[in-house]
């Protein structure tokens, strides 16, 4: 996907600022810094090192955005054969044309929105048993998606965790919540 | 030998429920493979969690005959609509299209499930054939030369799979950090697990692999649509001429040429870490039209140009499992998947596989073989049928699918922790896409993070600290070489 110079500014500054937390905060709190023998290393060494290369990646990312023109764009796009999008389905190849229009504004709200549909479904499924959340959860995203038909919502939304439902139970033996 | 071991693996493989489990794999395969925007991937990572009451050789025969039927399901709306379910079958719709057009869908699906069929078994041969010898070789890496060979897989995939080599190795480098979340494997401190008890076994590989293979891909689909302001796909309907779609034999094996060079070139990219499928399609299309005495014929409905493409892309499913049975290092996304199943059903893939498990690897071979047969048989029987399934809009199927990931992943552990992980992981996948970071680095470095972690660790411990033991190790040199090697190339590259 190209990015244009801010965009790419902000992801190699949001890079650093995340390995700076992990590096800072999250390792030293959250994981023994004593190596147990003579020659072992402490378990914080790997967490480390990666935290440490990302932060090193963040910087050259941002860098090499700042030394960019406003116009230009940081790498040239993969030739489609060497892109390895063999391993990736045709909505996460990295050069979809609508995800290179796609803002800074727009992915916030994109992620507001899963954000939006995902909180409440975990909150509801305890709550209200994978059934009925299930069926909010898949009516939603349909209507979100562009379906219209009444008959087939309803249809495919009551069927689909009602279907799942029985089959974790007597192919499974699994109760969903 | 080889051929004795195999003999052996057929009496397993053989199995009533073995064969049931294929032929259901290889047909979910097909139908995902069909359905646009998702794929043999999307499959996989759903999927894995209803093998865990499986015994080893059903589910990874089972997901093995989906790998297969999703490769080349792709091929369908390809032809049928001019739009490839799968990345790799976009070289497909260059003649497939025009074939439909011309009024030979049929035909054009056969050429494309005959291919593949034959570039699958040709893979499955090699497979068979060098798995056992690259496996020996690696008998003799110690923890030194694993370490080195983790080191130039990082490069190599981070190179390979996306637009920035840096976002590349930062993706990979996220995923090894991730792996380390959990019990420390040599101390058994707890590593960033905020006393979470789930997390102490580590993150779920289900919740990560679903969530970000699977289930951010659906998203962006969905907000895509959404943006498109589309729905669904358009089947044109056309006269069905039985005398213009049927395929002789003759014609078919006429070409025989091109079906053997695209299989090598297929298996070729799927032996090497990292190369796409796509990678394979594209090769094996180019080199056919170079070979071909009518190259002017390509991309107006020729048959070489299907066959050259489908034969290609599903020789990769084969031979990416060499690398993957020899060293533990998958070839691709699909094989990173059956690792992970493989983990969890105890079985750790690397060089001692195949003196380990010698006798479930052989019948895995066989039941590969089996599900070629498999496949043949379901995608002729269901080439009519796969017609319609693609006229089910995707603004019904994709939604479909955050249901089904919400289940896949709870059922395995019956936690909802898992599934809160899934659904940040899914956020996590979509912004990462989005920024241009690989997926693909981020799910192999999370794989490879342990062993590339221990092997580091006890080469630590065993050479008393002494880092230059990778320099000093011929094997482990020649990996690191090639790791600078590579480094060097993909930033001169870019």
């Amino acid at each position: 996907m190209k990015m244009d110079r801010t965009s790419e500014i902000v992801t190699g500054i949001s890079v650093m600022s995340i390995s700076g937390l992990g590096i800072f905060w999250l390792i030293p709190a959250q994981t023994s810094l004593a190596a147990t023998g003579n020659y072992d290393v402490p378990p914080s060494l790997i967490p480390h090192i990666m935290g440490i290369l990302c932060l090193a990646l963040g910087g050259g990312l941002t860098l090499r955005a700042w030394r960019m023109t406003a116009t230009a764009t940081p790498s040239a796009p993969p030739a489609p054969e060497v892109s390895g999008a063999g391993e990736r389905r045709r909505g996460d190849t990295e050069d979809m044309s609508a995800a290179n229009s796609l803002s800074g504004r727009g992915l916030f709200f994109d992620l507001a929105v899963w954000a939006g549909s995902s909180i409440p479904m975990m909150l509801a499924l305890p709550m209200i048993g994978f059934i009925a959340a299930g069926t909010m959860l898949l009516a939603g995203w349909m209507v979100f998606a562009g379906a219209r038909s009444i008959p087939i919502i309803a249809g495919v939304s009551l069927a689909l965790p009602v279907f799942l439902d029985r089959l974790c139970w007597y192919a499974l033996t699994v109760q969903l919540p | 030998m080889i051929f004795e071991q195999l003999l052996a693996g057929f009496s397993g493989a053989l199995e009533p429920i073995n064969l049931a489990f294929m032929a259901i794999g290889v047909a979910l395969g097909i139908i995902v493979g069909i359905l646009p925007g998702l794929g043999s991937v999307t499959a996989l990572s759903i999927l894995i969690p209803i093998t865990f009451t499986m015994s080893p050789l059903v589910a990874i025969a089972f997901l093995v005959g989906v790998n297969k039927g999703g490769t080349s399901g792709g091929a369908v709306p390809a032809i049928l609509l001019n739009a490839p379910g799968t990345p790799e079958a976009a070289a497909t719709a260059l003649d497939g299209y025009p074939m439909n057009q011309a009024g030979r869908p049929v035909k054009a699906m056969k050429i494309a499930l005959y291919s593949s069929v034959f570039g699958d078994t040709i893979s499955d041969i090699l497979l068979i054939l060098l798995a056992a010898p690259f496996a020996a070789f690696a008998l003799n890496f110690g923890p030194a030369e694993f370490t080195a060979i983790v080191l130039f897989s990082f490069t190599l995939i981070a190179g390979l799979t996306g637009e920035s080599l840096m976002k590349g190795i930062a993706a990979a480098a996220l995923g090894v950090f991730l792996s380390t979340v959990g019990l420390d494997p040599i101390d058994s401190t707890p590593r960033m697990t905020f006393d979470i008890v789930e997390l102490y076994d580590g993150i779920s590989l289900n919740a990560l692999a679903i969530g970000t293979l699977a289930l951010s891909s659906v998203i962006k689909q969905i907000f895509e649509l959404r943006r498109e302001g589309s729905g669904g796909q358009q089947l044109v309907r056309q006269a069905y001429d039985p005398e213009k779609n049927r395929l002789h034999p003759r014609e078919f094996w006429s070409h025989w040429r091109t079906l053997v060079r695209s299989a090598l070139i297929g298996s070729g990219v799927g032996i090497l870490p990292g190369l796409g499928v796509s990678l394979a399609a594209f090769l094996g299309y180019g080199s056919a039209k170079r070979a071909s005495k009518t190259p002017e014929k390509f991309g107006t409905g020729h048959i070489e140009g299907i066959m050259a493409t489908e034969a290609a892309n599903s020789a990769v499913v084969g031979a990416n499992l060499i690398p993957t049975i020899a060293l533990g290092i998958p070839g691709n996304i699909a094989a990173a998947l059956i690792i992970g199943a493989f983990m969890i059903h105890g079985v750790v893939p690397g060089p001692f596989m195949m003196e380990q498990h010698g006798e479930l690897i052989y019948s895995i071979f066989a039941s590969m073989l089996i599900c070629n047969l498999f496949h043949l048989v379901i995608g002729r029987m269901g080439i009519r049928l796969w017609g319609q399934i693609t006229r089910v809009p995707r603004n019904v199927i994709l939604p479909m699918v955050i249901v089904l990931c919400v289940v896949g992943v709870y059922v395995p552990t019956q936690s909802l922790f898992d599934v809160g992980l899934m659904l940040a992981f899914a956020g996590l996948g979509y912004l990462m896409q989005c920024t241009g970071f690989s997926l693909v680095c981020l799910v192999i470095g999370f794989l490879l993070g342990p062993m590339f972690e221990t092997s580091l660790r006890q080469t630590l411990l065993m050479y008393k600290s002494d880092l230059t033991i990778l320099l000093s190790s011929p094997i482990a040199l020649v990996f690191i070489l090639l790791t600078l090697f590579s480094l060097w190339r993909f930033a001169r590259r870019r």
